[in-house]
């Protein structure tokens, strides 16, 4: 008889969750409908929380609050914290003409719905002027590292080798998506070459990761099965 | 039909042109702050995409109910997906409004820690168009008082709260320290200076705030140890924990079958490229695993050099043309330029 004491909602989620894995890996076996009774119940939690999640952390704190002034509180002898900012009003605009994505469903008026995704399409287009020269110019100057590492007045081999590896892989690699013009001369066929032995170790390397990765993951399932749910599913028939 | 397209094509210039111009002029020019209303407008630039929240739940709402009303094939499937979406946006919205609620008197004791700052902060600055500090002293009090039953009560719940697990234990550590901040808050508001008769001291006010901020942060421990135990937010554990979260590792880890499969038939030495592959992809697993470890310790080495070095070096590569890829991409968007523009398709 198992000592563990649950509590009802604790077995009731271990429980389903058992269940639910066994569904998702019954697929192995072959497509059947409980994996898809199961998957799309997933698919629907998900976008439930999806729904929710950017209302509560970023909606509301972000906008609805400084817009209805709940931001403004009135203390006991009647002052405020701060005077509301009218400006936030202006939050009105973005909300009113973010609501011409609902045009998509008017035949008529489709076109509106196209300005605001326009108007998306050439804000990603802005931010990524932005996140290019952010994110690729630090990348860049610390891509080239010093070939000669020297340590406490001595050479260090270890780390000389390695910057070099890393340099000569960045750049044959580069040269190897280069197809601004044909590569004629034989070294130049042998620096394509190299990017393309180099990108296949790091290919292999990127795959045992996500390998262990997802095994990992299947680890922990089958823990939980053989564990958790083992246990649940045995208080249950009380054995 | 010729003015839709210009105007879309300017408004997508319009969408883009602020991020650039931020990125490309100065935080100031001529004394003038160009980038005070930032937080602002990346806001309100957010707020267009918030907008658009809803299209997601009406195009599930028109595939799936369409599919369950006419009975086409899946339907069934298709109510499972619905009641998942209805289950978990009533139970998350449940949780967020308990969350509220019972942050709500903490929210309240902080305001009034506020309020006494505000007061000292007032009368340092010899404020004239507010009341005398002994008055506004003598509201901090009466509002304070009001709070105090409520912490009472949090006190008698949390000692109230039955069971063996670790939840009724920290309920039980924490019902005593709230008891003693109430007393606390209690004791330092009898000292407050207060009413027609009192002194203009705030000296005793840096106290108070003090008191009301551990109360306020017990209170909010407090009352969302009790909520965790509703059924509101069981309800939502119960979702989160038993779908969403065990499903999705379920749909992972699945993967960890396929891409066995497809490591067979990408590692099958054909030549000389899958063949390095296939080292470089043992070697990184054999650094990951006890069995690996124990053939020779020094493959987590190899493998921490073999992702630190050469992945790390052809991956900035591969990141590198991709990101030179985009940048032009994300011009030819902006500027409407892209072969087939879809402000010009009907």
């Amino acid at each position: 008889m198992s000592t563990v004491n649950y509590e009802p909602w604790t077995l009731a989620t271990i429980l389903t969750g058992g269940l639910g894995t066994l569904a998702i890996f019954s697929f192995l076996v072959r497509e059947n409908r409980l994996y898809r009774i199961f998957e799309h119940l997933y698919i629907g939690i998900a976008a439930g929380l999806g729904l929710v999640v950017p209302i509560k952390n970023y909606i509301w704190p972000q906008i609805l609050v400084p817009l209805l002034g709940y931001d403004v509180v009135q203390y006991p002898d009647g002052t405020f914290s701060k005077v509301y900012d009218p400006t936030n009003l202006l939050y009105i605009l973005p909300l009113s003409f973010g609501c011409l994505y609902y045009f998509v469903y008017s035949r008529r008026y489709a076109w509106l719905s196209k300005l605001v995704i326009g108007f998306s399409l050439g804000m990603s287009g802005g931010l990524a002027f932005k996140g290019f020269f952010n994110e690729i110019i630090p990348q860049l100057a610390s891509s080239f590292k010093p070939l000669v590492v020297y340590h406490d007045g001595a050479l260090d081999l270890f780390r000389s080798f390695s910057n070099t590896v890393f340099v000569v892989t960045l750049l044959s690699v580069m040269y190897y998506f280069f197809f601004s013009f044909r590569r004629r001369a034989r070294f130049a066929e042998m620096g394509a070459g190299l990017g393309r032995w180099l990108m296949m170790v790091c290919f292999g390397a990127f795959f045992g990761s996500t390998v262990m990765a997802r095994m990992a993951l299947l680890v922990e399932r089958l823990q939980f099965l053989l564990n958790d749910w083992g246990a649940a599913l045995r208080y249950c028939i009380g054995l | 039909m010729q003015y839709r397209a210009k105007l879309i094509k300017l408004v997508t210039f319009l969408g883009g042109i602020y991020y650039f111009l931020e990125f490309v002029l100065p935080a100031s020019i001529a004394g003038v702050k160009i980038d005070q209303y930032h937080e602002q407008i990346s806001n309100g630039f957010v707020a267009v995409g918030a907008a658009a929240i809803g299209l997601g739940l009406i195009n599930l709402l028109m595939v799936h109910g369409s599919r369950i009303i006419f009975r086409r094939r899946g339907w069934f499937e298709s109510c499972a997906l619905l009641l998942g979406l209805t289950a978990m946006a009533y139970a998350t919205a449940g949780e967020w409004a308990g969350s509220v609620d019972s942050s709500a008197q903490a929210g309240r004791l902080m305001m009034l820690r506020e309020f006494s700052d505000r007061i000292m902060a007032d009368a340092a600055a010899n404020k004239a168009d507010v009341l005398p500090v002994s008055k506004r002293n003598q509201f901090l009090y009466d509002a304070a008082t009001k709070e105090i039953p409520e912490l009472r009560a949090l006190v008698t719940r949390l000692s109230n709260m039955a069971g063996e697990d670790v939840e009724t234990a920290r309920a039980q550590r924490l019902s005593p320290r709230v008891l003693a901040a109430t007393d606390a808050l209690v004791s330092g508001l009898e000292d407050l200076p207060r009413g027609e008769a009192a002194v203009g001291d705030v000296g005793k006010n840096s106290e108070i705030s003090q008191r009301l901020a551990d109360a306020s942060v017990l209170s909010r421990e407090g009352e969302t140890l009790l909520f965790e135990q509703t059924r509101t937010k069981r309800f939502y554990e119960f979702l989160y924990q038993s779908f969403f979260i065990s499903l999705g590792a379920a749909m992972f880890s699945l993967l960890g079958f396929y891409i066995a499969a497809a490591a067979y038939r990408a590692f099958r030495i054909r030549s000389s490229e899958s063949a390095l592959m296939l080292c470089a992809a043992l070697l990184v697993m054999l650094g990951q695993i006890p069995f690996g470890l124990w053939i020779w310790d020094g493959f987590p080495e190899v493998r921490v050099w073999l992702l630190s070095i050469p992945s790390s070096g052809a991956f900035r590569a591969i990141k590198i043309g991709a990101l030179v890829a985009g940048l032009v991409m994300a011009f030819r968007m902006w500027l409407s330029i892209e072969s087939e523009s879809f402000a010009e398709r009907s």
